[in-house]
């Protein structure tokens, strides 16, 4: 029932939505589809109820692809910007960082939303420094935003069993998410689909007790010579432009260095299944490098990698999503001991952090080499700026950019309040405003407890894609 | 209500447009050139226009597109945008009846900036409808049976919440 009928074309759909009504009072096509394309997600998923052919229109992924091309132009030109955020929650005697949301929703702690199914979003709104000035002078340093929980759509199994969830990353809507199994399922919390994926190809290959997970993208094993490795694993959620279809590309990697070779496996939401990869080109770069799942960008069909070099020496392993080739790009030297990556002026940037506890956060920018998939030796590094901070605040870090790439959000260590707190700043006028999100009475105590870290930001785009998509026929 | 030219200056040029009931306006070129498809009638004929006629217009509603051109005549600078974004709200806040046949001429006549202040409007007034009054708004007749409607419904359940 209600299926989208692969032979209608979208105008046919659109004509028939026109004549089922609006007798008297004619009105075009063109305003039709207008005003419904502006409608929110929820109020279209609602009128799928008014008749068939409005449900077969709104269910046409002609018609789902140009709401999210709407969507996109509204977010780049809205006065708002919405973003999921996710935690880590760090316990004092715990060696390994965990837990960001877990399943139980009932499980709240008394800090800022790290555990739960639900997820927070930040809206930030787009006002500039000094539209506040009128007001009571503090106001001049906070950014306007609010907060609110939004309900994941997840596996049911992954609720069930209470299991630790990871956002992975977004791609039109869409989010990857993992759980502490490494278990993949695919969400859109616009319209609560969730589709579980089959199980990843690349599971360390081991005999039974021998494996010691830990959380998400790591884990022990012993492989046949008895030796013990850690896997590390960074993936992320893209969408290839000339297949018009959505895939997830998967690094694995075990440490110490140079045990095994590097692994990578790609999945298709089209095919609905996972298929290796080669990634032998650029093995021999990432012999001495572990990933990390958080650390990574995705622009123009392009992902970006972050490795980190064990001999201080860090790269960029890039997978372009259309062709299905990786590359691996060279970074400075920049004795870093801790480096953030991040989309500005669609240009990929990197802030290196000398050591952890810096007050200070250099961010250095890539051009030249057509983005690097192709041609890995003509990117060049340039340094744009330094961002300093006051003194008492330790361990920026550089989170994304907002605002038509003028603003940079970070999270920062406070000495003073011994609190995490969200800043923004200014690349122009390198002037930083607070981000009121988290307890706090005044604007300047506000912020989480330390054991709180953000771990991933994603931008929450609402539109109508489909996890189900690669099913559909037409 | 026919003249709506005076208080401007004598420099700035003026066409006469006649509505659908055959009344006759005279509008400041610049105001009426917010309309594509006037500015093209006034391309191709240039100078010589006497009366351009818009067949799908009537009166009433030319008054009001008119007012809208005229107040978006000019580029708005930056200190004047809050006042007329103000203005642009209490615009579109008209009665239903109104809204449709604003926005029929607003496509009639290509005016892109109006056309989407009322797009965005009506998508404003019904998004938060439920299906029946959906139906009831726009004459949709409901062509599910009963066990369709309560299955679609049934999976949707969140969305009418």
């Amino acid at each position: 029932m209600a299926n989208c009928d692969a032979k209608s074309s979208l105008e046919q759909l659109f004509t028939n939505v026109v004549c089922m009504g609006i007798t008297e009072d004619y009105i075009p096509k063109e305003i039709v589809e207008k005003v419904l394309l502006l409608l929110p997600v929820k109020s279209l998923i609602r009128f799928k109820c008014v008749s068939k052919s409005l449900c077969a229109l709104i269910e046409h992924p002609s018609f789902r692809a140009k709401h999210l091309h709407n969507s996109k132009n509204n977010i780049s030109s809205s006065s708002t910007t919405s973003l999921f955020l996710s935690f880590t929650f760090e316990e004092r005697m715990a060696v390994e960082k965990h837990i960001f949301m877990n399943c139980n929703a009932n499980h709240k702690p008394s800090y800022p939303h790290a555990i739960a199914a639900e997820l927070p979003t930040l809206n930030i709104i787009n006002t500039s420094e000094d539209d506040d000035v009128d007001h009571y002078y503090d106001k001049r340093l906070l950014v306007q935003c609010s907060s609110e929980y939004v309900k994941l759509p997840l596996a049911k199994d992954m609720i069930r069993d209470r299991r630790l969830v990871r956002i992975c990353s977004q791609c039109d809507g869409l989010l990857c998410l993992f759980d502490e199994f490494g278990n993949f399922c695919l969400c859109n919390p616009s319209t609560k689909e969730c589709r579980t994926l089959p199980p990843c190809l690349l599971q360390p290959q081991t005999s039974r007790g021998l494996r010691l997970l830990l959380p998400f993208s790591t884990g022990y094993y012993a492989n046949s010579q008895g030796l013990c490795l850690l896997q590390y694993t960074s993936c992320g959620l893209g969408y290839d432009d000339k297949a018009k279809d959505y895939k997830i590309i998967r690094i694995v990697k075990t440490f110490p260095p140079g045990t095994e070779p590097p692994r990578a496996e790609l999945y298709s939401l089209s095919s609905n299944s996972w298929r290796e990869m080669d990634l032998s080109n650029i093995a021999e770069d990432l012999r001495c490098c572990f990933l990390c799942c958080e650390h990574k960008v995705y622009l123009k069909g392009v992902y970006y990698f972050l490795a980190n070099g064990t001999d201080g020496k860090s790269k960029i392993v890039c997978f372009d999503m259309c062709e299905e080739e990786f590359n691996c790009i060279s970074l400075p030297d920049f004795h870093s001991s801790y480096m953030r990556i991040a989309v500005w002026n669609e240009r990929v940037v990197v802030f290196p952090t000398v050591y952890y506890g810096a007050s200070t956060v250099q961010m250095w920018v890539m051009d030249g080499g057509n983005g690097g998939v192709r041609d890995r030796n003509s990117c060049f590094w340039t340094k744009h700026s330094e961002i300093r901070f006051a003194a008492g605040v330790i361990d920026p870090k550089p989170l994304l950019f907002w605002k038509n790439d003028d603003e940079l959000l970070m999270e920062i260590f406070y000495e003073k309040i011994e609190k995490r707190k969200l800043i923004s700043y200014n690349i122009g006028s390198t002037k930083f405003r607070n981000v009121p999100f988290g307890a706090g009475s005044s604007p300047h105590d506000q912020g989480y407890d330390s054991q709180f870290r953000v771990n991933n930001v994603v931008p929450y785009v609402k539109s109508l894609v489909s996890v189900k998509e690669g099913n559909r026929a037409c | 209500m026919a003249s709506s030219t005076s208080g401007s200056s004598s420099s700035s040029k003026v066409v006469k447009i006649r509505s659908s009931d055959n009344e006759n306006f005279e509008v400041e070129e610049a105001a009426a050139a917010r309309s594509e498809t006037i500015k093209k009638l006034l391309e191709d004929v240039g100078d010589d226009a006497d009366v351009i006629p818009l067949p799908n217009v009537d009166a009433k509603t030319l008054v009001k597109v008119m007012e809208w051109c005229k107040k978006h005549m000019d580029d708005v600078d930056e200190l004047n945008k809050e006042e007329m974004k103000t203005w642009d709200a209490e615009f579109v806040d008209m009665d239903q009846s109104c809204l449709y046949n604003v926005l029929l001429a607003a496509n009639f006549l290509n005016i892109k900036e109006l056309l989407d202040q009322l797009t965005q409007k009506v998508a404003d007034m019904i998004k938060g409808k439920s299906p029946e009054e959906i139906r009831a708004t726009f004459n949709i007749k409901n062509d599910f049976t009963p066990e369709e409607e309560a299955e679609i419904r049934k999976q949707n359940a969140w969305a009418f919440e």
